[in-house]
């Protein structure tokens, strides 16, 4: 079935493209852009709505900065910024107090 | 007790506490000597119960690290008595308020836990003592996280972190705004806060540097990571950490249908959880006629260890 998708014979459904998503960890979002960049169509993604900017109701540019700046006050200069390679692969779970 | 005598309990004390995380069976000596060389006075003058509170604290405190919980209730609780009789050393009593409400966490009585910060913020208020507010708030966080608030967590500690002048206070916020990112599923900036902390969380000891490898591999979902934790904590003999993990890695195995694999940690996790009163039923038995293929089966097992994993987290961690 999923060869039929890549060679275009046929097209998935919303519901199998939303599973297939699903398994990628991505959004149709994602999928739409990804779209964009492959066919050239040069259209502007959506401006990131400010909510997508915020974690846990705080800007999340402000958050990293004011982590960044007490390790560099105490002398602990901090590292770049999490490489794509080290950015979250599995969906979130909860974690216990180690 | 002479002043110069004072100064003497009062750096040893300092010392065996620096090493507190690398090393509790030596704060416990270290404090115990203090004690001694204290009650060997045999003064009377409120100071030196004052000392002697202070130094039962250290005491307790030791022994709550090392699981000896009926033991440093004990301590902690003559050490208030002795503490509340004077009022010169308020300081003394904060910290004293401080290790109580350590102990009450532990126990998982988080409403206890609050009442000693709440007692231990008043009075470092009233000291100006910025860096002990800022302690307080850390242990709250970590309450917060036992109690599944992990956002409230990440507040309280967002509005310490600048008061906070110790690296071993900083490692401590810096973990708990981490697992409350990861709680909260902010994972993405967990790993970039984690990324940035490298260098502070390098400077922890043996067993804070496995607690991180065990973080890192909640936050990034990497069962390379949690298995590597899993055995490390297995070497050691702590099988209550070595559990939970294992049941945070079948849950990543349910999810991706891997079902035998799964049940190859139940396995090993089950007994561990069955001895400790969490599950009562054999989960790996659970996973036995899953049907792989339908997706709401394998919800239905993943939520599953997911509640056990929640109840065995809340559940007292047992001596060590």
């Amino acid at each position: 079935m999923l060869s039929s998708y890549v060679t275009g014979r046929e097209t998935p459904t919303l519901k199998t493209l939303e599973k297939l998503l699903d398994g990628l960890k991505l959004r149709l979002e994602d999928l739409a852009g990804a779209l964009d960049e492959v066919q050239g169509h040069g259209r502007q993604r959506p401006a990131r709505s400010i909510s997508e900017d915020l974690v846990l109701g705080f800007p999340r540019q402000e958050v990293e900065k004011v982590f960044a700046e007490q390790l560099a006050r105490l002398g602990l200069e901090p590292k770049r910024k999490a490489e794509e390679s080290t950015a979250p692969q599995a969906k979130p779970r909860k974690a216990g107090k180690a | 007790m002479y002043l110069d005598e004072e100064e003497v309990v009062l750096n040893l004390l300092r010392v065996a506490f620096s090493d507190r995380y690398r090393n509790a069976k030596a704060l416990l000596a270290g404090s115990s000597l203090a004690l001694e060389m204290v009650i060997a006075r045999s003064s009377t003058e409120p100071v030196a119960f004052e000392l002697e509170g202070y130094c039962r604290a250290h005491v307790g405190n030791a022994r709550r690290i090392l699981g000896q919980l009926r033991e440093a209730r004990q301590e902690l609780n003559t050490a208030q008595s002795l503490l509340e009789r004077g009022n010169s050393r308020p300081s003394f009593l904060a910290e004293l308020y401080r290790f109580q409400a350590s102990l009450e966490e532990t126990v998982r009585d988080f409403d206890a836990a609050e009442e000693a910060l709440k007692k231990a913020e008043q009075l470092y208020a009233v000291l100006g003592d910025t860096e002990g507010i800022a302690a307080c708030c850390v242990k709250r966080a970590i309450v917060f996280i036992y109690s599944d608030r992990p956002q409230e967590a990440f507040v309280t500690i967002l509005g310490a972190v600048q008061s906070i002048e110790s690296e071993d206070l900083l490692r401590s916020a810096y973990e708990t705004a981490i697992r409350a990112l990861v709680d909260a599923g902010e994972t993405y900036l967990a790993m970039s806060v984690f990324e940035m902390s490298r260098s502070l969380f390098a400077g922890g000891g043996d067993l804070f540097q496995l607690k991180v490898l065990w973080l890192e591999g909640q936050a990034t979902g990497r069962p390379c990571l949690l298995a590597e934790a899993r055995n490390q904590y297995s070497e050691r003999g702590m099988i209550y950490e070595a559990a939970l993990i294992s049941l945070e890695e079948a849950a990543i195995a349910v999810r991706e249908g891997e079902r035998w694999e799964a049940r190859a940690l139940l396995d090993v996790a089950g007994p561990v959880l069955a001895a400790l009163g969490i599950v009562k039923d054999s989960l790996a038995a659970m996973l036995l006629n899953l049907d792989v293929t339908r997706r709401e089966e394998l919800e239905r097992a993943e939520a599953i260890l997911l509640g056990v994993l929640k109840e065995a987290r809340l559940h007292r961690v047992p001596n060590v």
